[in-house]
């Protein structure tokens, strides 16, 4: 966490606004400097004159018509008083303000500010719209199997959508703000009798001390209140499955919606949680377990074959399986660079196709694919520019790292690579070892919101290794796991879950 | 610890990582000339003829592999010479084989051996054996049209061989093994060229580092059952006829012929278990209880298996003949003085208290007798019944 954002908001002295309409005009006119957005529609009867104050940007223009402003205009006899109108408005968010801060902050949150002149206060009434896309398909975290809506930007749809998922009455959901200058709206969300009250308190204490002007989305959220920074490996999961959110909130994890970001933040999120897809559970438990321990693999070959490549090439030559020795010596022979340089290389380059292909259309993505796969790789090696092996076992690790359900653990992965391959061209096999040493030592020291970051290997929760580290039948999932403290730990009856097996 | 000198230890510990892993030998895989077999000759009086076999990795060279001979005292004398020879560096990491000469074998190799032993890139299993005639010309065979290397081709015929349960483990692990104990002695295969072909022709019995005798054919088969467990072997045997008389089913009025002037049967699928125990440790009697559990699958003339009796009989005979070699081969051991299998080991472990020398028991290896009892079961004879 970052220390000097942290600190006390300071409360500004609150003054009510002028009660003369002209005035009121110019105060809100130099507060908000919106320009022509800023929109001033005045009545008048009987000397009596009324104001709206709307940004035209932020009102949804058809019901400011229809439910504010013909009313009043329709009933001629009415004598223009708050009371009075707040009593005909068919409007359900109505509230009476005089503060001028209020006043302009209601303006910029899209409500209406109606004011009669001389009047003590006036009324603002919440017609506003937000443009906001359609709930679509997961992207970032596509599934073959399972439920397929994702969250999208709108804080009020993301919470509808969690609301339909669990109706538990329990379900708790705080507001917060973020942001000294953006004010942005924060939903802290976890279920009141499962979550444990520390990590609630935590997430809570946390993002109310941050004193930052403006948090980008979720994931940035996620960077601020994390407790290490320096470290590549992310601490808080962020995800756009809402199915993936309930099921951390069943299992005691606490929940972060921000406004405007379409990725929910969740913890405390141990090391493992990350390489956990939805689609274990989804699937039959064996499947699942096959997924998860082929993902685990996949992630831990990633990072030591190619360091492996470069240690056996450079320094171990005793250890290469004779059948293995010819074609691993014929395409070596032709390479002009060591094994170091070689193998950083064709990283760098695998790095460059990633890079590009995520930056370019999708159209032309794919022809990059064909380019840089099949043109470049090809032509890499006959030009003796890098061993065929070599291309395989970088290819392998590719893959192993985008199997990775989790984008930025994914990254990370990848990323640690490269001083591990330096390390192994530096000093063979005790250079991988050195690396591999300090990693343990780094993940052994995270945490996350408190909690140790490689449970439940370290410390050892036996029972907690099916949610984590395997995937077992769920009559032996009986206990929530006991990493995320939950209160309540009972998920159902154990001895019951077996009866009913016997009988059938 | 203050953090300055937190960073000043990082920065130390990061330049010596720098500096120092200069000074870390380099062996990159495409640089080096790997020896893959090395086979040593007794030129003359204090003088080894070395040959070595090296794997390159020449994209344009058309052979994979390189043949050096040399001549020196020691070893590693050798290495340095064959270097001079070669445009890569001479490293033993990938040697899969030895090859001694029997000259040499019957001088003694220890010191070859223990030269091997020294050099930490050589792996424990590496195969030792003896040629029949030299070294260099199983190595130098048909030089010009050698497309395999010869090192991975003799650690294949090798490690088949052992896997196939036809041959002791001829690993360096083994031969010290056996060499440092005082109860048993080193075993290894014999290699001779065939057709142009390197092949296996028997085993050469050492004492200590001396080869001695060798065995051949079916003494082999006998040796390994002797100190080995069986998992799954194959062995033939042959029987005069009249002895099977009985069994040798009617042709049912086909003329009756017969290509083999002897009855041959084969049993496979042997498994065995050999228990060697001193019953009596003042005339040094040892029993010698085999148990043999095997299938009957071949034989030269149709036999009468139907009969529990008959196959029953074919137990016997086979088990009486086993009996019969393997008296024959432990008193040739005796008479040579050698002791592969390991009836020192049982001796000592039967007097405990003061430690036998190699010579000790040498002496006393003379005067043992024993008792072989062979038990064989055949479990099965061929699908058909």
């Amino acid at each position: 966490m970052i220390k000097w954002l942290l600190g006390k908001k300071s409360q500004e002295p609150s003054k009510a606004h002028s009660f003369i309409i002209d005035e009121l005009k110019e105060q809100i006119k130099s507060e908000l400097k919106a320009g022509s957005d800023l929109t001033f529609r005045t009545l008048k009867k009987d000397k009596q004159e009324l104001v709206f104050c709307f940004m035209d940007s932020l009102v949804n223009k058809p019901s400011l018509d229809d439910f504010i402003i013909a009313p009043i205009q329709k009933n001629t006899q009415m004598e223009w008083t708050c009371e009075a109108i707040a009593q005909l408005l068919p409007i359900s968010d109505l509230s009476a303000v005089n503060q001028l801060n209020e006043v302009v902050t209601g303006i910029i949150e899209g409500k209406v500010y109606i004011y009669v002149e001389g009047h003590p206060y006036g009324l603002q009434a919440d017609v506003s719209k937000t443009v906001e896309r359609g709930i679509e398909k997961a992207e970032t975290e596509s599934l073959v199997y399972g439920p397929k809506i994702a969250f999208t930007e709108s804080l009020i749809g993301n919470i509808n959508i969690i609301r339909h998922n669990l109706n538990d009455l329990n379900l708790c959901m705080e507001d917060l703000t973020v942001g000294t200058r953006s004010k942005s709206k924060v939903k802290l969300i976890y279920i009141k009798d499962i979550a444990a009250e520390e990590h609630v308190n935590g997430f809570r204490d946390k993002i109310n001390q941050l004193e930052i002007d403006h948090v980008a989305g979720a994931t940035v959220l996620g960077q601020l209140i994390e407790n290490n920074s320096w470290t590549v490996f992310p601490q808080l999961v962020t995800t756009e499955l809402p199915d993936r959110v309930t099921i951390a909130l069943m299992r005691g994890k606490v929940v972060v919606l921000m406004d405007r970001s379409p990725d929910a933040l969740y913890g405390p999120t141990p090391f493992f949680t990350f390489f956990e897809s939805t689609e274990d559970v989804y699937m039959r438990w064996n499947m699942g377990l096959a997924l998860r321990f082929l993902r685990l693999q996949a992630a831990f070959l990633s990072v030591l074959l190619t360091p492996a490549y470069v240690a056996v090439l450079t320094f171990h030559y005793e250890v290469i399986p004779s059948a293995l020795l010819v074609s691993l010596g014929r395409s070596r022979a032709n390479v002009p660079f060591p094994p170091v340089f070689e193998a950083l290389l064709l990283e760098f380059f695998i790095e460059l196709l990633r890079e590009a292909g995520a930056r370019l259309p999708t159209k032309v993505g794919q022809t990059m694919g064909i380019v840089g796969g099949i043109v470049i790789g090809q032509a890499a090696v006959d030009a003796g520019f890098t061993s065929n092996i070599l291309i395989i076992i970088i290819a392998l690790s590719a893959l192993g790292s985008f199997t990775t359900p989790s984008y930025l653990m994914g990254t990370a992965i990848r990323m640690v690579r490269f001083p591990i391959i330096l390390l192994a061209g530096i000093w063979g096999g005790i250079g991988i070892m050195i690396a591999f040493c300090f990693f343990i030592i780094h993940l052994l020291k995270l945490d996350t919101m408190g909690g140790s970051y490689l449970s439940p290997v370290y410390p050892l929760r036996w029972k907690d290794l099916g949610y984590s580290f395997f995937r077992v039948p769920t009559q032996y999932l009986s206990k929530r796991p006991i990493t995320n403290h939950p209160m309540d730990v009972q998920r159902f009856s154990a001895q019951k879950a077996k009866k009913k097996d016997v009988d059938d | 610890m203050s953090n300055r000198l937190k960073w000043k230890m990082l920065s130390v510990l990061f330049s010596c990582v720098m500096l120092i892993s200069g000074c870390v030998e380099k062996k990159q895989l495409e640089k080096l000339g790997l020896s893959t077999a090395v086979g040593y000759d007794l030129e003359k009086e204090n003088h080894i003829r070395g040959t070595v076999v090296i794997h390159k990795f020449d994209p344009l060279a058309k052979n994979l592999t390189e043949i050096i001979t040399v001549e020196a005292n020691t070893s590693k004398t050798l290495r340095q010479k064959q270097n001079l020879e070669t445009d890569q560096k001479l490293v033993s990491g990938q040697l899969r084989c030895v090859i001694y000469s029997k000259e040499l074998a019957e001088r003694g190799i220890v010191q070859l051996v223990d030269a091997l032993d020294r050099d930490p890139t050589i792996g424990n299993t590496v195969y030792l054996t003896v040629t029949d005639g030299k070294a260099s010309t199983i190595m130098n065979m048909d030089k010009e049209n050698q497309k395999i290397d010869l090192g991975t081709y003799l650690y294949n015929l090798i490690k088949q061989n052992v896997e196939s349960e036809q041959l002791i483990l001829p690993t360096l692990f083994e031969f010290n093994h056996r060499y440092n104990d005082h109860g048993k002695d080193p075993v290894l295969p014999i290699l001779k060229l065939k057709n142009g072909n390197v092949i296996l022709s028997g085993v050469a019995l050492f004492q200590d580092d001396r080869a001695v005798a060798e065995l051949k054919g079916d003494n082999i088969f006998y040796l390994k059952i002797l100190s080995d467990k069986f998992k799954s072997g194959t062995h033939e045997m042959g029987f005069d006829r009249s002895k099977f008389k009985k069994l040798i089913m009617n042709q049912e009025g086909n003329a009756f012929r017969t290509v083999y002037k002897k009855l041959y049967l084969n049993i496979d699928n042997i498994r065995s278990h050999t228990k060697i125990k001193l019953v009596d440790k003042k005339n040094l009697r040892f029993k010698v209880a085999i148990k043999i559990q095997s299938r009957l699958l071949e034989a030269t003339e149709p036999l009468d298996l139907a009969k529990p009796a008959n196959i029953e009989y074919i137990e016997k005979v086979v088990g009486k003949e086993m009996e019969k070699e393997i008296k024959k081969l432990l008193i040739y051991f005796q008479k040579n003085k050698v002791d592969p299998i390991g009836i020192g080991n049982e001796y000592i472990a039967h007097n405990r208290g003061k430690m036998l020398t190699k010579k000790e028991w040498r002496d006393k290896y003379k005067d043992v007798k024993f008792d072989v009892h062979v038990q064989n079961t055949i479990v099965k004879s061929g699908v058909i019944d």
